[in-house]
This record gives structure tokens, C-alpha cells and sequence, in this order.
């Protein structure tokens, strides 16, 4: 062991210390972790513990939750920090102290494995290691590096306990490892396996090699190796016991209250060959500064006698390549679909750190200098260290700006103006949900009182519309596609159930659900975060329910992480413990076996299996070559790179290709690169055709995504295609398909472009026309902070419900089976359709709710129309309404339900009541064609077209449409749809209505009932006739 | 070592004292010297009740209490024969039995507080805070004259109400069952009813009633009976003059629909209505004749006719296509003017598998001309619609 050469190293550590203040430190302190995945849940976390040390319930976030789902050493430490300088400072100083301890770290185990110099250079290495700027800079993780730093400094002191067996390195061991558990004890856990259980690996073999006096001849191994297994036993168990005391609460938490999250798709478990945007952030970027050396890693390992480390090494790597080989799953089992995969491959890295510094050092000085100068020349050598000196430094740079180059975040949020709006008129009481803010979400959350339903550590939420999707983040929901977006559309339909009210968003994909949910666009504030409203919701309860920990486990929380730090400050304090021999009070035979110290090194010898292999010295050559033989060698592999991208790049897109390239650019904004697949007609310059899409605004252009683009070339004649494109559209509201025919012609440079002529419109007839519409002032509230006085409230409008009925129908999904096969199932469901109208002579803005019940009354589920009805109806309008009971809000067994009850309220209210549309339909059997016209002189930015069948009895069904395309004023736009009743269309029960609405006022004794509505006459069995609405979403500035 | 034992100690002997059963304070010493039960007297004071006690030979000394029996539950109070007056903080008006506790003796009886004058403010409640005229939903009032105490008085109300039309409706309620409430009749005629309520030494601020227009009774429905079908000509349909069955102008926002219909084509509009009347102009898509309505609220007009006409011949559509190149136009209009750059040009050819090959193209210069796509051998015919006219051209 080489541990004797250490203080060898030192000088480089210094300076690796010193570079690190410099780099991770002038990162750190402009806050360039703002723009990172983690580092603000982080912060978040840490703002609960400077509110509140020893009550581990947090109100924020999720409705409750208990912060002792995760290791609170870096938030206490964070918390205790920004007592002074702040959150954010206090973040930047842990996460600095985090780095600082990991390349001690680095350099204290590495210099076990290697000479010092080694061991130093190992040092510089972590300065720049892309894995440990991704993680700091790009992750903004801090647990990880904080508890990795911390093991990977117990390690030496375990070493030199179960090598020698003093007490003092023994007490370092456990305080060092005690605390990474408080930072994060799945570093432990897997820290344990991978770190040290190869170094007790290589002691253990090296006791093997010592001879010891007075050997027994039988079990003479087990002598030599005895009082080393007995010093690691005792470390490992007092591992798991220090491991229980601090995290106790914890483990008494998840056996109590087990997570039952559905699994969340994380990149890092990806294909890294089909995802390639999780190969470049989980395996390319970490391994840009060490995956060089990976060969040489093993080579040198399994040369020696540290190949433990090298296995575990070659193990980590192999888990960290995520799903691109079946074999992670194999091995992970279970757990393969719970761990974020990317860790492990983190951790690779770090070990990669030894054989890095090894590397440089033989490069300098050692065999591999030798190698080198025979077969390429010195000065090859020396200009290949400063390639990769620079090539390193300058990854390093890119790495850490990588959050400015790729957006992983919305740009940075000004949260002051949402403060202040929480603050003012006592919003805080009510819940609210942010989107599109990322991560910034948590910081918001740090900075107010105000609770949300949404959170950002999906481990410690328990609400079932979270947990049985695999939605990360009402936030994002987004990018969790259907399922993420279901998700969202429960806690948007049904928000009294949450006290959700406010709805801050920044990213206007959101907008349609929200909109046509019945939310309302409050206001814009100073930072361009929009608000949005729901009417009718009650504020929070002035206690709000909570789960409660016992006392002890609340206190132990509070008290044993910081203890644990506290104990890893005092053993580095004390030089020397009592001396307390009990050895002696041991009968002899058991102080012979096990207190015998070895500390003389093993003799120097190799593996057994390098004899069998053909030593390297035969393979490689150290014979010095002819200067043509060396320029050979170097010149080839450049020249052959050079000719690959040459003919890489020279080759010509395919028709195909050229209409997937142009709507990629199209869907990311890249419209340069767009309009570069064009082959302009009539003067269609680059300027013109900004122009033309500029105002073909709407739902695809505004608020939706490509899923996939299918590409089909129906025609070729060599120098013109017709290529059928089909465009998957997600938006918020529904999945669309659109189908796209393009002409391309081939150009005289053999480039594919896609015809693409100039936009015209007719003018209109109107040059300045008016249009009246109606505004609405509703008066301030007296000022007070008691209750509202009753002059304050207005009567909430009378509403009638007409005939509804309960009806049980087929959704058909199409699932891929096992064999690859497409199969379209059925999945029975129901429904309640019916049609309510406003009587009241003030708009209304209405909340339907239907409850199924069993047939003892009991209430089996319940939810809210949706997206399926006009939420704010003008005096005198009616609407037909859909509830659906789809996913958590189905009830179990579809035949329990016995009974239905609908609710309908409203509040009076003055927005969004614009109606600007007019459709002309023309029927063909099922296909209705639709000429939409905006009859306003607002943009309709999204047209909702819902579409009522009519039978005998009422509203028998109701389906929506929305329009692709934005309609501006005085234009019609031409869409398609169908008139049909779903599959399996069954009536189940009509429900007769008693009075006009549950939540009138006693003074609503009307019996009007809805008034028939126009119908268009239909041939068909069961269906009357069928009729429209129409409702439009307006962009307003 | 043994400050630990007295400190342990200390804290045992500690935990055994305040486990002891202590003496009651209820439990009250009887004196053996009194013989007779004495007189409980009480009076009523803005502060609560005044209880003493009036007999022979009141030994000195002698403790005594008083329990009341409230709706807030028992309220207790105590005093000794030595003492003064005991004042029992209680002010809410009603019956109050009582027990007075003296000696060995047990004294009942009750007290029926009054309320006193109601003061100022009167805080009135009114609902509905909106109502049509001449509506079932009738607005009411409902007052609590609190007095000084928080009691609520039993002082008549004079109540006033002014209505849009004029009159002047004067009423006097009294409090019963611990409310005062009347019905605010609203009228015929809209506008803003107004409340005035006192009573001999209280006043409130005024409450209003916003009286509105009852269910549209009588409009006016017009269409333009000849229209042309051109993306720039607009069909009109107007509904105006809205009045309810009194005269009042329907409320502005109230829902307006517009229908109209023929064989092949229906109309579905909602608009505003705005100063009793809205409209809805849009183009009409085809030719023919359409029976149009209108509707608010219960009010539907009768159907009127609409005929729409060409607004181009389709002789004057020139179209020819010559090696795979379409050439539409000039096209011109009924008046002799070439139709509007812009004008869509929608051509359609239908491929294999029920698809369609479409493309909307404009007219520029009342021309287009277009270099057909290769197209499948399955392709023979394609389709040219201007405005509503569908010209079909075989493909060569």
C-alpha cells in the first residue's frame, strides 16, 4: 500500500483546493445554481427547517407532508447558515464545503490505491471532472456530493482502523459515516457495497499475503485474515447501528406510511442509443473528462491487487448505462424502476478519479511517458497532454455553463410580484399551483406561507391523483405527456376539493385547459406570470389536517444530524483516546485470533491470473520506432475521422428527411432552420413567410407539441415528391392527429425543399366596424378584515339543471401488447350528460358536480364537468355538460352505482363572456363539415366546438372539437367533424330534476325548466336532432 | 449521590401532592346556627344580575354562591354573608332559572331579563340583492336590532322602501321569534330599490335592491332577404328592441341565439345583446334558401326567408390544365370585377384509400396557376371550389 508516499500529493491537493475556491466557488456564489434541477428543492427543504426545527409536518406542499422523508443534514446546514447570509448564500456555502470535503475525499482514498503524486493529480482531476460539475452545476444536487465527500473520507479512517485497529480511526470511521448517512443514506447504503466494501476487499487480501507469527497450519488463512474481518465487522455493524439512530424517523416513516408512487420514467433508465439527450446528460457529459481512461482503469486494477475497485468500477458503469442493455434491470431488479439510474454512474466517475491521477502520473514520469516517447515521440506526448489539459479545461468551462447554452429551466422568475400578490387581500388563504415555473417552484414555495398542491419530491406525496400517475410535477405536466396531463386536469376540474384557487403560470401551453375548465385570467403581473382564478372556492379551514410523528422521532431528527457533524468535528479534534485496553479482559485464544495488529505491508506481488495472461510488456512495445512508423501512426486515425464526417456530412437528405427536419425546427422555433427546407414560390422571402405564420396563430402554432412526425412518400419521380406527413399533436385539451400533403422538387444542388407559397386573404368588406359588447364593474369590497358585510355579496344566480341521465360507455385506447401488436381494448365507463341553463338575469360562472352513490346512499365517487361545458354562461343561456369518471375518479365496480345526484352553483361573475362565433354546418350522414366564422373583433385564438345530440328525453351525448388555427376577426376557417354516439352507448338512469339547484337561495322557488333548444332534425334510430356551441379563447395582452 | 436522592425524592413527594384529593371549593361549610332559608333578592343591571340576600340572623362569614342556568351552560358565582352585593356577569335577555347555594339551604327561582333599546347600527340583511320585476323571487328583509348587551330588542322597526317606479311603501315589523322581517315588494319598473330602516333611537345605512327587467317578452327579428355567397358579402341577422311584458329594455348581456337552416346547411350563433339589440353578420357558404330565427330568453321569433345567390357564374371560371399545369381565370364576379386577391381556391384530388390531396391556394389577379404534384396513377379526376361553386377537371 502506498499510503506512506502520501504527503507526496499535498502540494497538488492545495492547489486542487485552491482551483476549486476559484471555479466551484465563482459558480457558486453568482448562483448559477438557480438554473439547476435541484438546488432550490434544496433550499426549500432548508426553509422549512429554519421555520421549523423539530416539527418535521410541512403545509406547503402536497396538502402536508413530512420532511423526514429525505436526509436533513445539508438543509440543517443550509438553514443554520442562513441565519445569516440567507437561503440562497447558505446553499452556495454548504454546496462549496460539499466540493471542498469530495476532493479531500478524492485524494485521501485515492492516495490508499496510489503513490501521492498520483493521489494529487487525482485531486486536480475532481477540480474538473465533468461528472462533478454536471452534478453540482448542471443537477444542483447536494446531498449527493456532501455525503459522497464524507464517505469518501471515512473510508481512509476505516482503512487504517481494519488495518491497525486504533480506536480514534475507528471513532473517525463511524462520526464520518454517521454523518454521510445524515446527509444521504443511499450513499451509505450503496456506498457500503461500492466503495467500501472493496477496500475491507483489498485489506482483506493483503492479509492474506502477511504471514503472521505462530500460524496454526490449519486455517492458516483464516488466522491471517481474522483480526481484520473481526476490526470490519465491528465497523459495519456499528455502520447499521449509527445508520438506524440517525435515520430513524425516516425508516419508522416508510414502514408506516410506504410509498405507493407509480413509477416514474427518469431518462437516466432510457435506451442511452434511442434516448440520445439522456445519453448526452447521463452518460456522454459525465464521462467527457475520465471515460478515456476507462480501459486503463481496468487494466490497471485487475493487474494489482486493487482490482476490488475496478470491479466495483466496471459494476457501476455497467449500472449506470440506465436501460441501453438489459443487464442494469437484471441486476437492480425492482429497484432499477425507483432509482434515478444516473448516480451510479456519478459514483463510476468518482472512482475513475485514483486511476486518472495514476495515469497522469505515469504519463509524467512512469511507463506510460516510456510507451509513449517509443511510439509516437516526446513531442507527441507533450502536445497531447496539453490537448488534453485544455481539452479538459475547456469541457469543464462548457459543462458549467451548460444551464445557459441548454435551457434546463424557464428563465429565472422574479418572484416579488407573486409574493405580493399572496400577500394582498389575504390570498395566502387559499391553496394555489404554479406551472411552468421548473424548479423555481420550490424557491416561490421558500419565500411564502402559502401552501400548494403540487411539490417538488414526489417521494413524500400521498395524494392518489399524484401518486397514481407518473407525473414528477403538476408543474411540468407536460412532459409526463397523457398521463402527466390527466393528472393536472383532476386537480384543474375538481379544485375545491383542494382549496385551489390561484393558478400562476408561466407557459401558455396550459392555457386551453385552463380556460375552458372554467378558470379565468385574473391578471398579468410585473414579472409576465399570469394568474388565473377559480370562482366558488372556499378558503382554507383555519386547521388544515395533519399526521403526526411521536415526539421522540421529531426530536431525534432535530438533534442526531447536526450531533453527527458535531462528532465528526470532535474525533478530528482529539489526538489520542483514554487508553482502555479490553483486549486483556479477553480469554487468550480470542486475543490471539482477533486484537493482533499486522501493520507491515504485503509482500509485492500480482494476481494469480496475470500469470496466465500475457504480460503487457510483451504486447506493448517500448522499443523506440522510426519517426515514419511514428507520424504513421498518429496521421492515419486523424485522416480516417476526417474522411467518416466528410462523408458524414456531405450526404443529401431524402424527401423524408426533409419534411421531418422542417417540422422539427418548426416545433423547437427554429424557424431559420425551417425555412432552409424551403423552396420558395412567388416571392416568398424569409421575412414574408415570419409574416404569414405570425398570423396563423392558434393551438398549434401557440400551445401545442410534436409527439412524432410519420413521414410517407406517395409519389417520387426523381425530381418531384408528393410526401404525406402526419403531425401527432399534444396540446393540454387532446391528442390531435393532423394529416400534411407537401410537393417537394429536388434543387439543382440535389437538396429536397418543400414548395411553400406566399399567404393571401381577401380583404374585408368592413374597413371600421364596431362591435358592442357588454363589461361588467363589479364594486370593491368594504375595507375590513372582518367578514365580507352582506351588502359585499351578491346572490348566486338561479340556475336550472334539465333532464340528465347517468350512461355507461366503451373508451377505446390502443394498447401494444407483449408481442409488438397494436390491439384496441375497451374499457367501460361512465358518464353523466344532461344540459343546465342560467335564469338569472346576471352571467354566471358555474361549478357542476355529479356524485355517483351506491344503493345505501353512499357516496362512490364524484367530479366536475370539465372541458365538456361552457363554465360562464350569459343570462338566459344554457349549456349541455359531460361529468366523466375516468381514471382515479372512476368508481371501483362500475355496477355499485346505484344513484346519481348532480349539484350546480354559481357565483355571479363578468369574465370571459364574449361570443364572437358563428358556424355554418353541413351534414353528410355522420360527417358534418363546419364553416367557423369570428363575428367579433377579437382574435380567437383556440375555437371550441362542442357538439350536442339530442333524443327524445334530452341531451343524450356531447363531444368537443377545438380548431387547429386561430380565427382572426371577419374570417372563417373550414374544420371536419363527426356526429356520433360513443361505442357501447348505454342509458343507464335518467335523472329527473327536482329543483333548479341544490345551493339556491331559499327565495329561488321558480319551476321553469329548460327551454327546448333549436335542433337540427336527424335521420337516425335513437337520435333527435343535434346542435352547437360555440365558445372561443381569446388571446389578451 | 444523595443530592440526586433529594432531588428524586423531592420530586416524588411532589407528584404524591398534587395527586392528593384537595378540598373542593365547592364544598361549602354549612353554619349549624341558621334556621331559616333567607329571601334571594336580584336585580337587573346593564353589567349583569345583582343578587343579595335579605333575612334574620345572616350568621357573618357564611359563604354562599348563585348558579345560573344558561343556554351558555352554568355560570356561578360566589360571595359570604359578610360581604356586599354578589354581581353575576350575565346580560343576555331570556328566562334565567336560578339556584342559590346558602347554608344547608337550597334557593330556586327565575328571572326574565329583557332586552333593551336597539341601538345604532341596525345591520340589515336583504335577498335577493338582485331580482326581475315581477318575478317569484321576491327580495325580503331580515333584521336583528341588537341592544347594548347583544341582546335583540324587542323595539318595532319603521321601515321605508322606495321603489324605481316612484312610490313610497311604509312599514312598521315587529321582532318575533328574535327576527324582523318583511317581503320588499319590487314593482314593475327597474332601477335601484332603496330601504330605510329606524326604529325610535336606532337608524342603518340604507340597503338596495337592483330591480331588473323580467324574461324577454317582445322583439324584433330582420334579415337581409337577398344575399350573395362571396367570403366578402355578409348575411345580416339582427334581433332588436327587446323589452320584457312591462316595457323595461331586456338587461345588456343576455343571451341571443341565431338560427337558420336548409336542407344541406344549418347556422348556430350565440351572441350579446347590447342596448337591446344584437346581430351577427357572416358570409353564407352556398346558395340556396334558408329559413332563419332568432331567440331570447322564452321570446322566438317567427322564421324569415333568406335567398342566397352565386356570387360568380360558372361559365366565368376558366380553367385549364395543360402538362400537369392548372391555370384558373380570370375569374370574375356578378358585376364584372375580378374577385378579390386572396380568394381561396381550394383543389382537392382524391388518391387510394378514401385520402385526399388538398391544397387551398389564392387568386392573385383573379388567376392561379399551379404545377401539379406527381401524383399516384390512382389519381383521375381533381376538384376546384371557388365561393361555393365546385368545378370538377379530368386529369390527363
Amino acid at each position: 500500500m502506498t499510503v506512506q508516499s502520501e504527503p507526496q500529493g499535498r502540494p497538488y491537493l492545495y492547489w486542487a483546493l485552491g482551483l476549486a475556491l476559484l471555479f466551484h466557488g465563482g459558480l457558486l456564489v453568482n448562483q448559477s445554481f438557480v438554473r439547476t434541477y435541484d438546488a432550490l428543492i434544496h433550499i426549500f427543504f432548508a426553509s422549512h427547517y429554519t421555520q421549523n426545527w423539530f416539527d418535521p409536518w410541512e403545509t406547503r406542499w402536497y396538502t402536508g407532508f413530512f420532511t423526514i422523508a429525505y436526509p436533513p443534514l445539508s438543509h440543517q446546514l443550509i438553514a443554520v447558515f442562513s441565519f445569516v447570509i440567507g437561503l440562497k448564500a447558505g446553499f452556495a456555502l454548504v454546496q462549496l464545503l460539499a466540493v471542498l470535503i469530495l476532493i479531500v475525499g478524492v485524494y485521501r482514498t485515492s492516495s490508499l490505491l496510489f503513490p501521492g503524486a498520483a493521489a494529487g493529480y487525482a485531486s486536480l482531476a475532481a477540480v474538473i471532472s465533468s461528472a462533478i460539475i454536471e452534478t453540482v452545476h448542471v443537477f444542483g444536487q447536494l446531498p449527493t456530493t456532501l455525503s459522497l465527500g464524507l464517505l469518501l473520507n471515512a473510508i481512509p479512517w476505516v482503512w487504517a482502523y481494519v488495518r491497525y485497529g486504533q480506536r480514534l480511526d475507528f471513532l473517525r470511521a463511524i462520526a464520518f459515516t454517521a454523518a454521510t448517512t445524515a446527509a444521504h443514506h443511499i450513499t451509505t447504503i450503496f456506498g457500503s457495497v461500492f466503495f467500501v466494501a472493496p477496500i475491507l476487499l483489498i485489506l482483506w487480501l493483503e492479509a492474506y499475503r502477511i504471514p503472521r507469527v505462530n500460524e496454526p497450519q490449519r486455517w492458516r488463512w483464516a488466522y491471517r485474515i481474522a483480526p481484520r474481518t473481526y476490526r470490519a465487522l465491528l465497523y459495519m455493524v456499528f455502520t447499521v447501528v449509527s445508520l438506524v439512530v440517525v435515520i430513524l424517523p425516516y425508516l419508522y416513516w416508510s414502514r408506516t406510511d410506504p410509498i405507493l408512487q407509480v413509477p416514474i420514467p427518469h431518462a437516466s433508465r432510457d435506451s442511452f442509443l434511442v434516448n440520445t439527450s439522456a445519453g448526452l446528460m447521463f452518460f456522454l457529459i459525465p464521462w467527457l473528462s475520465t471515460g478515456g481512461f476507462f480501459l486503463y482503469a481496468l487494466y490497471k486494477g485487475f493487474s494489482t491487487w486493487t482490482f476490488p475497485v475496478a470491479l466495483s468500477l466496471g459494476l457501476l458503469a455497467l449500472l449506470g448505462t440506465g436501460g441501453t442493455t438489459p443487464l442494469p434491470k437484471m441486476i437492480l431488479r425492482g429497484a432499477f424502476d425507483i432509482l434515478t439510474l444516473e448516480r451510479f454512474t456519478f459514483w463510476a466517475c468518482i472512482w475513475m478519479l485514483p486511476f486518472v491521477g495514476s495515469a497522469i502520473h505515469s504519463a509524467l514520469q512512469g511507463r506510460l511517458a516510456v510507451w509513449f516517447d517509443a511510439n509516437f515521440g516526446g513531442r507527441i506526448r507533450a502536445a497531447s497532454l496539453v490537448v488534453f489539459a485544455v481539452a479538459m479545461l475547456a469541457s469543464a468551462i462548457y459543462i458549467s455553463s451548460l444551464t445557459n447554452l441548454r435551457k434546463f429551466q424557464p428563465e429565472p422568475i422574479e418572484i416579488t410580484p407573486i409574493i405580493n400578490f399572496i400577500e394582498k387581500d389575504e390570498h395566502w388563504r387559499y391553496r394555489y399551483l404554479t406551472i411552468g415555473f421548473g424548479d423555481q417552484m420550490a424557491w416561490l414555495s421558500a419565500n411564502t406561507k402559502a401552501q400548494t398542491v403540487d411539490g417538488n419530491y414526489h417521494s413524500a406525496r400521498r395524494l392518489i391523483e399524484l401518486t397514481s400517475t407518473p407525473v414528477e410535477r403538476l408543474d411540468g405536466a407536460k412532459y409526463a405527456g397523457v398521463p402527466g396531463l390527466g393528472s393536472l386536469e383532476q386537480f384543474v376540474t375538481m379544485p375545491e376539493r383542494f382549496h385551489l384557487k390561484f393558478i400562476f403560470a408561466n407557459d401558455a401551453f396550459y392555457d386551453p385547459l385552463l380556460y375552458f375548465s372554467g378558470w379565468q385570467r385574473l391578471t398579468r403581473l410585473e414579472n409576465g406570470i399570469v394568474v388565473w382564478e377559480r370562482e366558488d372556492i372556499a378558503p382554507l379551514p383555519e386547521r388544515t389536517p395533519r399526521k403526526n410523528l411521536p415526539t421522540i422521532l421529531a426530536m431525534m431528527w432535530g438533534i442526531f444530524p447536526p450531533l453527527s457533524v458535531c462528532l465528526v468535528i470532535l474525533s478530528l479534534w482529539l489526538r489520542r483516546l483514554p487508553s482502555w485496553n479490553l483486549a486483556r479482559l479477553s480469554p487468550l485464544v480470542i486475543r490471539t485470533w482477533l486484537f493482533e495488529r499486522n501493520p507491515t505491508d504485503a509482500p509485492a506481488s500480482r494476481p494469480p491470473w496475470m500469470k496466465r495472461l500475457p504480460a503487457l510488456n510483451r504486447v506493448l512495445n517500448f522499443q523506440r520506432r522510426h519517426m515514419w512508423v511514428r507520424a504513421a501512426r498518429v496521421g492515419i486515425p486523424i485522416l480516417g475521422l476526417m474522411a467518416v464526417l466528410l462523408v458524414y456530412f456531405a450526404r443529401q437528405p431524402t424527401p423524408e428527411e426533409t419534411v421531418l427536419r422542417y417540422w422539427d425546427a418548426y416545433d423547437f422555433r427554429r424557424f431559420q432552420a425551417a425555412y432552409a427546407q424551403l423552396e420558395p414560390q412567388n416571392g416568398l422571402t424569409y421575412e414574408r413567410w415570419l409574416l404569414d405564420l405570425s398570423i396563423v396563430g392558434g393551438l398549434r402554432s401557440g400551445y401545442a407539441k410534436l409527439d412524432r412526425i410519420e413521414t410517407k412518400v406517395l409519389s417520387n419521380d426523381g425530381t418531384r415528391a408528393l410526401v404525406r406527413t402526419r403531425l401527432f399533436w399534444v396540446t393540454s385539451l387532446f391528442e390531435k392527429q393532423e394529416e400534411i400533403t407537401d410537393t417537394l422538387v429536388k434543387t439543382a444542388r440535389g437538396n429536397w425543399r418543400i414548395l411553400a407559397y406566399p399567404a393571401l386573404k381577401p380583404r374585408s368588406v368592413e374597413r371600421f366596424s364596431e362591435d358592442a359588447n357588454v363589461a361588467y364593474y363589479r364594486a370593491a369590497r368594504r375595507l375590513t378584515t372582518n367578514t365580507t358585510s352582506s351588502f359585499d355579496v351578491l346572490d348566486r344566480p338561479q340556475l336550472a339543471v334539465g333532464q340528465s341521465r347517468l350512461v355507461r360507455y366503451s373508451l377505446q385506447r390502443n394498447v401494444i401488447g407483449l408481442d409488438g401488436v397494436s390491439r384496441i381494448i375497451k374499457e367501460p365507463t361512465l358518464a353523466v350528460v344532461g344540459e343546465i341553463e342560467n335564469l338569472d338575469p346576471r352571467p354566471a360562472d358555474v361549478t357542476l358536480t355529479a356524485i355517483l352513490r351506491d344503493q345505501n346512499g353512499q357516496e362512490l365517487t364524484r367530479n366536475n364537468a370539465a372541458t365538456l361545458m361552457q363554465h360562464k354562461l350569459l343570462p338566459g343561456e344554457r349549456t349541455a355538460f359531460r361529468v366523466d369518471f375516468i381514471g382515479v375518479d372512476a368508481p371501483k365496480a362500475l355496477e355499485a352505482v346505484k344513484s346519481v345526484e348532480i349539484i350546480a352553483k354559481a357565483v355571479v361573475t363578468g369574465h370571459d363572456l364574449e361570443r364572437s362565433l358563428a358556424t355554418w354546418v353541413k351534414r353528410k350522414q355522420q360527417n358534418l363539415q363546419l364553416e367557423v366564422s369570428n363575428v367579433g373583433a377579437s382574435e380567437i385564438a383556440i375555437p371550441q366546438i362542442l357538439t350536442v345530440l339530442h333524443d327524445k328525453q334530452g341531451v343524450a351525448w356531447l363531444s368537443a372539437n377545438y380548431l387547429l388555427e386561430s380565427l382572426p376577426p371577419r374570417s372563417q376557417i373550414t374544420w371536419q367533424t363527426r356526429l356520433r354516439l360513443p361505442t357501447d352507448y348505454q342509458v343507464l338512469q335518467i335523472i329527473e330534476t327536482r329543483q333548479n339547484s341544490k345551493t339556491a337561495t331559499v327565495f329561488d322557488a321558480t319551476q321553469e325548466v329548460i327551454r327546448p333548444a333549436m335542433l337540427v332534425p336527424m335521420v337516425h334510430p335513437t337520435l333527435r336532432g343535434y346542435r352547437l356551441q360555440q365558445k372561443g379563447f381569446e388571446v389578451k395582452p | 449521590m444523595k443530592i440526586w436522592w433529594l432531588i428524586v425524592s423531592g420530586l416524588i413527594g411532589l407528584v404524591i401532592w398534587w395527586l392528593l384529593p384537595k378540598s373542593s371549593p365547592e364544598a361549602i361549610q354549612a353554619s349549624p346556627t341558621m334556621q331559616a332559608p333567607p329571601r334571594v333578592m336580584v336585580e337587573e343591571l346593564e353589567q349583569g344580575l345583582e343578587f343579595w340576600l335579605d333575612g334574620q340572623q345572616l350568621p357573618p362569614n357564611l359563604a354562599w354562591r348563585v348558579w345560573l342556568s344558561t343556554n351558555a351552560g352554568a355560570v356561578v358565582g360566589r360571595a359570604t354573608t359578610t360581604g356586599q352585593r354578589l354581581l353575576v356577569p350575565w346580560t343576555r335577555a331570556g328566562l334565567i332559572p336560578y339556584q342559590v347555594d346558602v347554608g344547608s339551604h337550597q334557593i330556586h327561582g327565575q328571572i326574565n331579563r329583557l332586552p333593551s333599546k336597539a341601538i345604532t347600527p341596525l345591520k340589515l340583511n336583504i335577498g335577493a340583492r338582485a331580482v326581475r320585476v315581477n318575478a317569484n323571487r321576491v327580495p325580503a328583509l331580515v333584521l336583528h336590532p341588537i341592544d347594548q348587551q347583544g341582546n335583540v330588542s324587542n323595539d318595532p322597526i319603521q321601515v321605508q322602501i322606495n321603489r324605481p317606479d316612484g312610490t313610497l311603501l311604509q312599514r312598521q315589523i315587529k321582532v318575533k321569534h328574535l327576527l324582523a322581517w318583511t317581503w320588499l315588494p319590487s314593482g314593475t319598473k327597474t332601477g335601484l330599490l332603496k330601504v330605510q330602516v329606524n326604529t325610535q333611537e336606532a337608524r342603518g345605512e340604507r340597503g338596495e335592491v337592483d330591480v331588473l327587467p323580467n324574461l324577454t317578452a317582445q322583439a324584433q327579428f330582420q334579415v337581409q332577404a337577398r344575399t350573395a355567397t362571396s367570403d366578402r358579402e355578409r348575411l345580416l341577422l339582427s334581433l332588436t328592441n327587446a323589452k320584457d311584458q312591462f316595457g323595461n329594455p331586456v338587461l345588456n348581456g343576455t343571451s341571443v341565439e341565431f338560427f337558420a337552416q336548409n336542407s344541406i346547411w344549418a347556422l348556430f350563433s350565440t351572441r350579446t345583446l347590447v342596448r337591446q339589440s344584437a346581430e351577427v353578420k357572416l358570409p353564407i357558404p352556398e346558395q340556396g334558401i334558408f329559413q332563419s330565427t332568432g331567440r331570447i330568453d322564452n321570446w322566438k321569433s317567427q322564421q324569415k326567408t333568406i335567398k342566397a345567390e352565386p356570387n360568380i357564374r360558372p361559365s366565368s371560371i376558366p380553367i385549364q390544365l395543360n402538362n400537369q399545369i392548372l391555370e384558373v381565370g380570370a375569374v370574375i364576379d356578378q358585376q364584372g370585377a375580378l374577385l378579390d386577391d386572396g380568394t381561396p381556391v381550394q383543389i382537392e384530388i382524391p388518391l387510394l384509400n378514401n385520402s385526399t390531396y388538398s391544397i387551398r391556394l389564392p387568386l392573385e389577379n383573379g388567376r392561379l396557376q399551379w404545377q401539379l404534384p406527381p401524383l399516384p396513377s390512382s389519381a383521375r379526376v381533381l376538384y376546384v371550389s371557388i365561393q361555393g361553386l365546385r368545378l370538377t377537371v379530368p386529369l390527363q
